[in-house]
């Protein structure tokens, strides 16, 4: 059996994009059958055994296209698994990022345009060689990209080597407000309080090699 | 009775940790010292008072040089240790004291066991009390200072309230940019290929570009509402000393009396008494007097047991009247058989006034512990409040972000991937691109609207059982009041489908469940009580890490995942509050 014989399972819940996806593989060559939600998908997949997922992530109120993804791999071990999603990466809906399954490629919707790369990730997803450029939620930049303006001010405080107490007289508030504003302002910059050592060294260093060197105010 | 063990553990842990080599004991066993011998020999303290202050003087400089080296070079203490060390010190002390008293002239006649073992036992009398006082100070505080620490850190997220929600509004905008601009640039992009006549046709990527940037509100008016509500300044709380030292204005009689601590106390008054105002031969019987006190004190325990609680001001006076009926007995005795009845009142008076000022000390004390408890109850409920007020907005926060989340990743974004698939259809035709136009004046309409999700939490939880069905067979039960109140309150249904779906799913991945069981109901506490037992394998010591704790920290008050031995099942278990839980 040819690649382009083999049976495609689209689970999207967006009628709109399922049906292109549908429509696009469809015209590849593949035998395609599609669901709008995951206990959809499962039916479909019981009788129609696919070779190949194609996942959203959000799939409106029930479970997630990874969880999805989980039963799929339980049930059909040999399924090759491709998330197809407009979410640049699972942790931004609150889904552990190592949640998504081995050799399994995730795309971002815009990169449809392109019509072949979907072929090529699930090409690559068959041949278990999913390499870099099929996941794209490993090119996501962090560092302080998440952090907001206020934050940002703040660590600039912690870098300039400020107390919470001259932070709180600096922004005129209180010292508990303060201590909660850095404790959200490293937690949104990655900084772990309980295993560093010392995480306003570490928040100073991540603002220095983000933004240079703080000026004094 | 192992609340009996309970407390005596405690006690032996407090004797074990007892800080003497402190100010605080200095200041109490000088005042208990001087006290004692007020009441025991008043006239000869009083007409003695230099030599007496050179004794106290001395008494004290040994304890605390004891105190001092024992604390320089014992490293570990134990109960025993303490017990045996107090005996003996306070042996020394009476024995250095005493025979101060003999070289003075004033210690004629003077029974050397009897006078030791009231000494050695009234050190130890002094350091048990110390003991459980200040330790049970010292853990109130520790307790006080936990709560306060969470206090202020839920104050410090309220006073925050207003920039926490600007933070996510500036984050969700800038999500929006980052997800939508890259595909209307590419639209854009598309649309110029396709020549003049079709980008002037329709400026509408351009709109949405300029909506993206000037007009998007992900967050709604109610939630800015909600964090300028938690902003405002809280009622003051009630001081700790205002708390604790007060009398309370009613309180039930009995709980203030304790027959076998008072006459333990007692005992030692009862020995030594005699020794100074009576004779050696009165030791005996004067101890013996314990007895009856003992007696009548349990006597009028029990016979206040139902009596209901009665104000402070006829309650104080009457527990005054209780703490002089005991020493009726040793009184009336006395004055009956002893050859002096002046010696023998003057034994009566000192034997009553002692047992008043133990009576009201315990009493007192036990009110201290009464008002502490109560403040640290008050403390609790005062962040409960706080924590349920501060949850409900993270909810109501979590909710708006998820909502905007689904608009933009799903109608928008598949919107936009729609019109672009089509304008770059190799067979485009103007068909074609009103199909692409209508696509952006979605995602236009999209963008423009307050953001609103149904839940049909039914709907929900069918899904999720029908889903993992074969791999884990989910089984739910929801109480109908609950139902009620998850159908009036899309947020809330959000939020609990949410954490099911979390619960079962990492069941699933990390334990390998096969089982798994959701209780949802209405607790006594007026909370949500979500109860999820699953057959997997337990959680590791670092459970409560990841992504999924976080959203169970954000949406419930408290939650807790542990085993259940017994039944060899995995519990997780969360309280959440709701608009309008009586917690």
């Amino acid at each position: 059996m040819g690649i382009f014989d083999r049976k495609v399972l689209v689970v999207e819940d967006e009628p709109l994009i399922r049906g292109l996806v549908s429509a696009n593989l469809e015209a590849d060559g593949f035998v395609v059958r599609a669901a709008g939600s995951t206990a959809e998908a499962r039916k479909v997949a019981e009788d129609f055994d696919p070779d190949i997922a194609i996942l959203d992530i959000e799939l409106g109120d029930g479970p997630t296209g990874v969880d999805l993804a989980l039963i799929l791999r339980r049930k059909h071990p040999e399924i090759a698994l491709v998330f197809l999603t407009h979410i640049p990466e699972p942790r931004v809906v609150g889904i552990d990022n190592r949640s998504i399954p081995r050799n399994a490629a995730y795309l971002v919707k815009d990169r449809m345009a392109d019509p072949g790369v979907l072929r090529q990730a699930i090409e690559a997803a068959v041949r278990d060689r999913v390499s870099k450029d099929f996941r794209d939620d490993k090119n996501v930049e962090h560092s302080l990209s998440e952090v907001s303006r206020s934050q940002l001010a703040v660590l600039q405080m912690v870098a300039l080597g400020m107390s919470n107490q001259q932070i709180a007289a600096e922004r005129g508030t209180t010292v508990r407000a303060v201590e909660n504003l850095v404790k959200r302002a490293f937690e949104a910059a990655g900084i772990d309080v309980e295993t560093s050592n010392n995480p306003r060294v570490t928040a100073a260093r991540e603002f220095i090699k983000v933004a240079g060197m703080p000026h004094g105010r | 009775m192992s609340t009996l063990n309970e407390t005596t553990k405690d006690f032996a842990h407090r004797l074990a940790d007892v800080h003497l080599f402190s100010w605080g004991y200095f200041g109490y066993h000088l005042f208990s010292m001087f006290m004692m011998r007020i009441f025991l020999n008043s006239e000869v303290f009083i007409s003695h008072f230099d030599f007496w202050s050179l004794v106290m003087l001395a008494e004290n400089a040994l304890i605390f040089g004891v105190l001092y080296l024992a604390k320089r070079f014992i490293n570990n203490y134990s109960f025993w240790l303490v017990v045996l060390g107090s005996l003996a010190l306070g042996a020394v002390r009476t024995y250095v004291t005493t025979s101060m008293q003999i070289i003075a002239g004033l210690g004629a006649g003077i029974a050397w066991p009897l006078q030791l073992l009231t000494g050695a036992l009234f050190e130890l009398v002094m350091v048990g009390v110390w003991a459980n006082v200040n330790g049970a100070f010292r853990d109130h505080q520790k307790v006080v200072l936990q709560l306060s620490e969470t206090k202020n850190s839920i104050l410090g997220y309220r006073e925050n309230a207003v920039e926490i929600l600007a933070e996510e509004q500036e984050k969700l905008q800038s999500l929006t940019r980052e997800s939508l601009l890259p595909q209307i640039k590419l639209i854009e992009d598309a649309i110029n290929e396709g020549g003049l006549a079709i980008s002037s046709r329709w400026g509408v990527a351009h709109e949405l570009k300029g909506l993206i940037y000037n007009q998007v509100k992900p967050l709604s008016e109610s939630l800015r509402q909600s964090a300028k509500h938690l902003v405002r300044p809280i009622s003051k709380s009630v001081g700790q000393l205002s708390a604790v030292v007060s009398i309370p204005s009613r309180f039930r009689v009995t709980n203030s009396i304790f027959p076998l601590v008072n006459t333990i106390t007692m005992l030692l008054c009862f020995l030594a008494s005699p020794l100074w105002l009576l004779d050696d031969r009165w030791v005996l019987i004067s101890g013996l007097m314990a007895l009856p006190y003992f007696a009548i004190l349990y006597g009028l325990k029990k016979l206040t047991a139902n009596w209901p609680s009665l104000s402070a001001w006829v309650a104080v006076p009457l527990l005054f009247v209780f703490s002089m009926l005991p020493v009726l007995p040793a009184y009336t005795y006395a004055v009956l058989f002893y050859p002096s009845v002046e010696q023998a009142a003057l034994y009566g008076n000192t034997t009553a006034f002692v047992s008043m000022i133990v009576f009201i000390s315990l009493a007192v004390l036990d009110s201290f512990d009464y008002g502490s408890r109560n403040f640290r109850l008050a403390l609790e409920e005062e962040n409960r409040q706080l924590g349920v007020e501060m949850t409900l907005f993270e909810q109501q926060l979590w909710a708006a972000r998820r909502n905007w989340s689904l608009v933009i990743h799903g109608t928008v974004q598949a919107s936009l991937t729609a019109a672009l698939t089509r304008l770059n259809a190799p067979d485009a035709d103007k068909k074609t691109l009103d199909l692409a136009k209508k696509d952006l004046e979605r995602a236009i309409a999209a963008l423009s609207n307050p953001p609103a999700t149904e839940l049909n939490f039914s709907s929900a939880m069918k899904e999720l059982t029908d889903t993992w069905q074969g791999v884990c067979e989910v089984k739910y039960e929801i109480s109908t009041e609950l139902k009620k109140i998850l159908a009036r309150d899309t947020r809330l249904s959000m939020c609990v489908n949410e954490i099911c779906k979390e619960a079962i799913s990492n069941a699933v991945r990390h334990g390998d469940a096969r089982r798994a069981k959701i209780d949802m109901q209405i607790d006594a506490a007026g909370l949500i009580e979500l109860c999820v037992t699953n057959d997997g394998a337990a959680p590791s010591a670092s459970g409560r890490k990841g992504l999924g704790s976080a959203l169970l920290d954000e949406l419930t008050l408290d939650w807790q995942l542990s085993v259940d031995e017994n039944r060899d099942q995995t519990v997780l278990l969360a309280h959440l509050p709701f608009s309008g839980s009586q917690a």
